[in-house]
């Protein structure tokens, strides 16, 4: 009563995933992740975009080449530093496999990410998003994402392989946060909805994250953990910034507040979760001189985007977040002495 | 206990499932694969299908028409006698949606029918799978473990309801 077939890439299918890699001063990350690449069947074409490294991150200097790779290997290098947003954009451009993942240098793929790539269609869906882990959860003894969003992942409860995302649970998986860019994106759903990163230094995947979700019409999910996210205390990493290009998340909040509004009420509370967790998280974040500025602008975004009726239902589901936003809205700076 | 390698004991029914991809209506009694199959309450009316995605096991949703006393899930042993091993031990990873428990236990043929010893902790299934490791001691303590069997299986006892449950892993060894 079973069907069987051999596992494995179909023979008369050709290798078709474009992985778009925005780097910044990390080739010994790069050179990792490229042998990493180089042993996934399914990676028919490699795009680097370094972002003005101090030292150019060409893989050909580090002796990696198409035949080496196994797929086929664009380079560009940006005349100055523009931001990982710019830089995806740029790789985007340049895509020309039927299916693309971003994914950084400092990245790592798990085993489980080419037997993912073996079950995920060519076609006929938008993206597929999947689990991953990161590396203080590692070190801790687990395996998985940290806890706020494994509670969301729970909480959406949806198992297996590969699975179709029901409509009714997007407005709960929408809300993940952490390396939003776990994703394989049909290269045309992206390049038919025109979604791009915000390019903007920090916070240039949330555009790309929430809009994804919002447009998409047949998303699919997988349990399984095919990235892990290496996480070092006060590196480079742009997770690590505290100075005022923070500030610019409003540009990539702004464009999805707008389409929040558009689609009807199943989004505002997330969003509005969204919002209010990360301005709490990069308020820590933010060096002190900042927070003043930071603060009028979350007023202002505030004040913008939620109106009476959305602060409602904010109101009536969660009374505490809307406190929270009470508070800010009646934010005012203090007075400087004369 | 002796410098003998562990044995993996199931290697032709499991190695199958990850190195195959399977999917159908689970018929009871009938083998999956050489050596695996689920043995439902017949008067329960248990209905269900597999599917077996890439490096994992099997995927099964289970429903069942009225209250099932027993469902499990029988993997053949390739082991008859126990003299000279230590242990028999199993290591799983199963995920569900909701947490839930599967009782293993080693099945062994005898005279009369079979004897059953369970394994001392039951295999949790919760969203995200954790690694369960257990074994049992092959000394004589337990009576329901003679140390020669004409056949062995493992048998799974999963829940009598309905129920979702991914098996991504599970290995049985001895040494």
């Amino acid at each position: 009563m079973s069907e069987a077939a051999a596992k494995g890439p179909a023979p008369d299918l050709a290798p078709d995933l474009a992985v778009v890699i925005p780097v910044w001063n990390d080739t010994d990350g790069l050179d990792r992740l490229l042998g990493q690449i180089a042993g996934i069947e399914a990676v028919s074409q490699v795009v680097v975009v370094d972002d003005a490294s101090d030292i150019p991150a060409d893989p050909a200097r580090r002796g990696w080449s198409a035949a080496r790779l196994g797929a086929d290997l664009v380079f560009a290098r940006n005349a100055q530093q523009r931001g990982a947003g710019y830089a995806r954009n740029r790789g985007l451009q340049k895509v020309t496999a039927g299916r693309v993942i971003f994914f950084d240098s400092d990245d790592r793929f798990t085993p489980e990410f080419a037997r993912l790539m073996e079950e995920l269609p060519r076609d006929g869906f938008d993206f597929g998003l999947f689990a991953h882990a990161d590396s203080r959860v590692a070190q801790a003894g687990g395996w998985g994402p940290l806890a706020g969003d494994e509670r969301i992942w729970e909480r959406v409860g949806i198992i297996g392989a590969l699975a179709e995302l029901p409509a009714g649970k997007i407005p709960e998986l929408i809300q993940l946060s952490a390396y939003p860019w776990n994703k394989v994106y049909r290269t045309g759903f992206l390049r038919e909805t025109g979604i791009r990163c915000t390019e903007i230094m920090v916070h240039n995947d949330i555009e790309l994250h929430w809009l994804s979700f919002l447009r998409a019409r047949r998303i699919l999910v997988s349990d399984r953990v095919a990235a892990l996210h290496v996480v070092q205390r006060n590196g480079a990493r742009l997770t690590n910034r505290s100075g005022a290009e923070r500030l610019e998340m409003f540009r990539a909040l702004d464009p999805v507040a707008q389409e929040i509004a558009g689609t009807g009420p199943a989004f505002t509370l997330p969003f509005a979760k969204f919002v209010m967790a990360l301005f709490h998280w990069a308020m820590g974040q933010l060096a002190p001189e900042h927070h003043d500025i930071f603060r009028a602008r979350i007023r202002g975004f505030l004040a913008r985007h939620l109106d009476a009726a959305a602060f409602a239902r904010i109101a009536r589901a969660e009374p505490e977040l809307a406190a929270r936003i009470n508070d800010h809205l009646a934010w005012q700076p203090r007075a400087v002495p004369a | 206990m002796t410098d003998t390698p562990p044995a993996t004991l199931t290697r032709e029914s499991l190695d199958m499932l990850r190195s195959s991809s399977l999917s159908g209506e689970i018929v009871p009694e009938a083998e999956i694969v050489p050596g695996l199959r689920f043995v439902p309450d017949p008067d329960a009316g248990m209905r269900g299908r597999f599917s077996s995605p890439a490096g994992r096991l099997l995927e099964i949703e289970l429903t069942h028409e009225r209250p099932a006393r027993w469902c499990g899930l029988h993997i053949r042993l390739d082991v008859g006698d126990l003299s000279g091993l230590g242990i028999v031990g199993l290591s799983a990873r199963f995920a569900a949606p909701h947490a839930i428990a599967v009782a293993p236990c080693l099945r062994s043929g005898t005279e009369t029918g079979f004897a059953d010893c369970f394994f001392a902790k039951q295999v949790a299934a919760l969203p995200r799978p954790l690694l369960h490791l257990d074994a049992l001691e092959t000394d004589g303590r337990h009576d329901a473990l003679p140390p020669a069997a004409p056949w062995r299986e493992i048998v799974l006892f999963l829940p009598t309801g309905d129920v979702r449950l991914d098996l991504h892993d599970l290995r049985i060894f001895a040494a």
